[in-house]
């Protein structure tokens, strides 16, 4: 449970690093959650709630002997971070958007991807390999 | 993990930025305040030497987007060498880098510029 992700997420993140580790994951895949789970709190930190409102949310982590789940929950606004349109990467530098990318990272690097609004609560569920390709 | 930045100066108008440890939320704007100050002085090549970088988020790539920006707005070049594999592989997702700038060592680097400068002599003359 992270009270505030302004102030607690990047504590947040060593500990879901550490735990990855502990794990016994290998190092590339452990930087990788790290970085999706960086990506996902990092985005409601900064976009879920109303300025000064604490952004409360929660993360949880479960194993299985194939891959790592990552469950973010939180109360803002309604969010799903999987609907919005990718940014155009092809685009000249001049035009490249410099927005988007996070999600963009975030899609590419989990097996999969589910958004849902329950209730009040957005949650997003990550499912990646513990293995990697 | 905290972000360490060495700015090297070569060649002419060429500088060199060493960025080690982890450019995330927290320590890309560090960067940023060192990229403003590399920005200022008259270039025409500027460097990232990624050898000790070992993780960036979304928030180091805006800023290595914002170089690459700014130097092509001046007519100069940004070129990247020794990325590491994981990192290497957020530039790919994110084409956050022109493939042709990525060069594997320095001595591959050295050669280019070496070219490069050969070249804008032959151009002088």
């Amino acid at each position: 449970m992270i009270a505030d992700a302004r102030k607690e997420g990047p504590a947040a993140l060593d500990r879901l690093e550490a735990l990855c580790r502990a794990a016994g994951l290998a190092e590339p895949v452990v930087l990788e959650l790290r970085l999706v789970a960086e990506e996902v709190v990092t985005n409601v930190a900064k976009y879920g709630y109303a300025p000064g409102a604490a952004a409360a949310m929660e993360v949880r982590v479960s194993m299985d002997d194939d891959a790592v789940s990552l469950e973010f929950r939180d109360s803002g606004e309604p969010f799903d971070p999987l609907s919005q349109p990718p940014p155009d990467l092809d685009a000249p530098l001049e035009e490249r958007p410099v927005g988007g990318l996070g999600l963009t990272l975030v899609r590419a690097l989990v097996e999969e991807a589910r958004y849902a609004r329950e209730g009040p609560v957005n949650v997003l569920r990550l499912v990646k390999r513990r293995t990697q390709q | 993990m905290a972000l360490s930045i060495q700015v090297e100066e070569g060649r002419s108008f060429t500088k060199t930025m060493r960025i080690a440890g982890r450019l995330d939320d927290q320590t890309a704007g560090e960067m940023d305040t060192e990229l403003d100050k590399v920005l200022a002085t008259a270039l025409k090549t500027l460097v990232f030497d990624l050898a000790g970088l070992e993780y960036t988020t979304s928030a180091g790539l805006r800023s290595f987007l914002r170089a690459q920006k700014a130097m092509k707005q001046r007519g100069g070049d940004t070129l990247f060498v020794n990325v590491q594999p994981p990192v290497k592989k957020v530039f790919e997702i994110a084409k956050a880098a022109n493939l042709n700038t990525v060069f594997r060592s320095v001595r591959e680097l050295d050669a280019y510029l070496d070219a490069m400068q050969k070249k804008a002599k032959e151009d002088a003359t």
